[in-house]
């Protein structure tokens, strides 16, 4: 015989393994899965294609002028440009390449012949790769020695650079990403939510909650939707992420501009994964309260709306927080629910947070939620036997003593 | 055996059931009668613990009911309600599992009662894709599967046809002489009087009348002559001795007294004039209903 404990973990699993089978069943919930997935992976692959043609340029050489193309090549290396190059020995050929775009832009002898594709910066990178390798020239004429005259082309020294805004470029792209990981999965989240509600309305719809009451708790009954359709959603998103990583890494996007190492990529994932799951918590207890005020599919959308709400509120924390992540009005965000889930993984990836901020934020997290929970239960108890419209929350918590 | 004990029940300031007390043998069937709104539904949902009753207690076999309990109960609620996409054979299943029944055990027991109660289904339609009357069935089936002890189904009958009322009388006197209890409510008093060992007759949230059929019959039905007199006096049935007109006609109704036989009623008429037609008419459990729920007929 199990203990009552053993037998409500039971109860609550065979209905979540339920919520779960079912919506894997559900062709909607694929089809809107994989339109997701091919959304996400047609933007990355359309940006990559997009950086690709800003970085990467195709450039035509005089063959017989080998000066200027190391002095190109030298310069673009410095600046960050991806060349491939093309030599000539005729003005006619390289119109012909630029014309048909095979090239974007060319330099021969003293001439550079731009096209369509020829952006500012590529003539200005080959007008100081002319001019560099003219000064050599000029400076060899002048019967320096090589090392001489490669030490004036380089021009004066410049001074170094000391930064004291607190912030390396390290701990920028980790505010960036946390900012962006953070806010996509809040979207998704969104999306989840909706899934949720329409699932914890499912048993009032189709009038099954009678029956369902004489073998569970209304208690057990939600929080087994909750494990169930949360698991279903986290999955989705861990689905989608897994996809879109893929497809990010496999172009070239995820890896190209930034300098975040292994270790610091594992550190912002982990941190952007722990806070959004506790904030996963709460924000579907929340979304299942809405869903427990309405009686028929029908109805979801208006009682949605205050859940939806007060999501985007908590997500407006994210702009104070990744403008200001060291300010105290932050400090105070990274703390409070529903607020906390958003900021602390912003204000984490750049201020060092002792233990027991973390600690509170994640205590009064953990409280909010319970008490969303509890407060949730005796609003799906209370609205179960209503079978038409949109219930009150006072209502509903009245009936629940009935 | 199912026992309740002076179960009341409000909802906000409208009292909808008054010191409810019944019981319910082990194997045998009771009847629940009266017409919408009486309080059926809310005294079925007080028995199987849905609703509490404010004031009094209900028990099975002694103790309360509780999730032990409520595991040995088979309910079939009045707002039928399955999960549409799912198919028939996995909801049943899953509401064999949750009544504590292991899932290849309750597999079992889903093939068998779809194939028992004739479901005609292919094995991966949903629900939503059977007709009403296979729906139906499935929703017997799931108040089943679990081999309840006590059955409480409210209005059982109602949306099937002739054949299938049949077949669902029959299992019910099944499940009975297996020693299961079975309470029902149902508009259909004929079906009632034919299958129920007991009834209970409720009249704004009030039991008015309970007990055996014969026996309510017994008490409840009404002595009506049914006469035409010929010849007579407009005033004949003033001071008519034991009587009260009830419906003036060609053929008018006279409700009798008790001791006043039919052969003096006949004889005091024969004064007043020529007795063309006389009667006494029986009344079905239709009629005693209609008439302790105060619906007129």
């Amino acid at each position: 015989m199990p203990s009552p404990a053993g037998e409500n973990i039971r109860t609550v699993w065979i209905i979540a393994e339920r919520e779960i089978r079912e919506k894997f069943k559900d062709r909607n919930f694929i089809a809107s899965t994989g339109l997701i997935v091919f959304l996400i992976s047609a933007m990355i692959l359309i940006t990559s294609f997009a950086l690709d043609r800003d970085t990467e340029y195709t450039v035509g050489f005089d063959a017989s002028d080998a000066a200027v193309r190391t002095a190109v090549e030298q310069q673009a290396e410095t600046l960050d440009f991806v060349l491939q190059t093309e030599k000539f020995t005729t003005l006619d050929a390289v119109e012909e390449a630029i014309r048909s775009e095979r090239v974007d832009i060319a330099i021969f002898g003293d001439m550079i012949i731009t096209g369509d594709n020829s952006t500012p910066e590529l003539q200005a990178l080959l007008e100081s790769g002319y001019q560099a390798a003219a000064s050599i020239d000029l400076l060899a004429s002048a019967e320096l020695s090589d090392e001489q005259a490669m030490i004036i082309a380089q021009g004066p020294p410049q001074p170094e650079r000391s930064d004291l805004s607190g912030m390396d470029s390290t701990t920028h792209s980790m505010l960036v990403y946390t900012m962006f990981g953070t806010a996509i999965l809040y979207g998704l989240l969104a999306l989840m939510g909706q899934y949720i509600s329409q699932g914890v309305v499912e048993e009032k719809a189709s009038r099954v909650f009678e029956l369902l009451l004489t073998k569970v708790k209304a208690w057990q009954l939600l929080a087994g939707k909750l494990v169930g359709l949360g698991l279903v959603g986290l999955s989705q998103i861990l689905l989608i992420l897994l996809a879109s990583g893929g497809v990010a890494l496999y172009s070239g996007l995820l890896t190209s501009g930034t300098d975040l190492g292994l270790t610091d990529m594992l550190a912002l994932v982990l941190n952007i994964t722990i806070w959004f799951v506790c904030g996963y918590v709460f924000f579907s207890a929340l979304f299942a309260i809405a869903g427990s005020l309405a009686a028929r599919q029908e109805d979801l959308q208006s009682v949605q709306t205050p859940a939806i709400m007060i999501l985007a509120i908590s997500v407006s924390s994210l702009l104070p927080a990744a403008s200001s992540p060291e300010g105290e009005f932050t400090r105070f965000l990274s703390i409070i629910p529903p607020f906390s889930p958003a900021a602390m993984p912003i204000r984490s990836a750049v201020v060092d947070i002792s233990w027991w901020e973390y600690s509170i934020s994640f205590l009064l997290l953990a409280v909010g939620t319970v008490l969303m929970i509890s407060f949730g239960g005796r609003i799906y108890k209370g609205s179960m036997m209503r079978v038409g419209g949109i219930m009150k929350i006072r209502d509903a918590l009245s009936r629940d003593k009935e | 055996m199912l026992a309740i004990s002076n179960a009341s029940k409000s909802f906000g300031s409208k009292k909808v059931l008054h010191d409810l007390s019944l019981n319910v043998e082990k194997g045998s069937i009771f009847g629940f009668c009266g017409a919408n709104g009486q309080g059926k539904t809310t005294a079925m949902r007080i028995m199987i613990g849905i609703l509490k009753p404010d004031s009094g207690t209900v028990r099975w076999n002694g103790a309360s009911i509780g999730r032990k309990e409520l595991r040995r109960i088979g309910y079939m609620p009045e707002e039928r309600g399955l999960y549409p996409k799912m198919t028939p054979k996995r909801q049943l299943a899953y509401f064999g599992v949750l009544s504590g029944v292991n899932r290849r055990e309750a597999e079992e027991r889903a093939e068998y009662w779809l194939e028992r109660l004739a479901v005609k289904l292919n094995p991966n339609d949903s629900l939503e894709n059977l007709s009403l009357g296979n729906q139906q069935r499935v929703q017997l089936a799931s108040t089943l599967l679990h081999e309840p002890d006590l059955l409480v189904l409210d209005e059982p009958f109602s949306g099937l046809d002739p054949v299938a009322v049949n077949a669902l009388s029959e299992l019910l006197v099944e499940q009975a002489r297996k020693g299961v209890s079975i309470v029902l409510s149902s508009h259909q008093l004929e079906l009632v009087e034919n299958l129920c060992d007991s009834v209970g007759v409720l009249k704004d949230g009030r039991l008015v009348a309970e007990g055996p059929v014969s026996e309510i019959k017994k008490q409840s039905i009404k002595r009506i002559a049914k006469v035409k007199l010929s010849g007579a006096s407009d005033s004949w049935h003033v001071d008519l001795p034991g009587t009260r007109l009830v419906e003036r006609g060609e053929i008018s109704s006279l409700h009798v007294d008790e001791g006043i036989p039919p052969e003096e009623l006949l004889k005091n008429l024969m004064e007043r004039g020529t007795v063309e037609h006389f009667s006494w008419n029986h009344q079905n459990l239709s009629e005693v209903f209609l008439d302790l729920a105060g619906v007129e007929s």
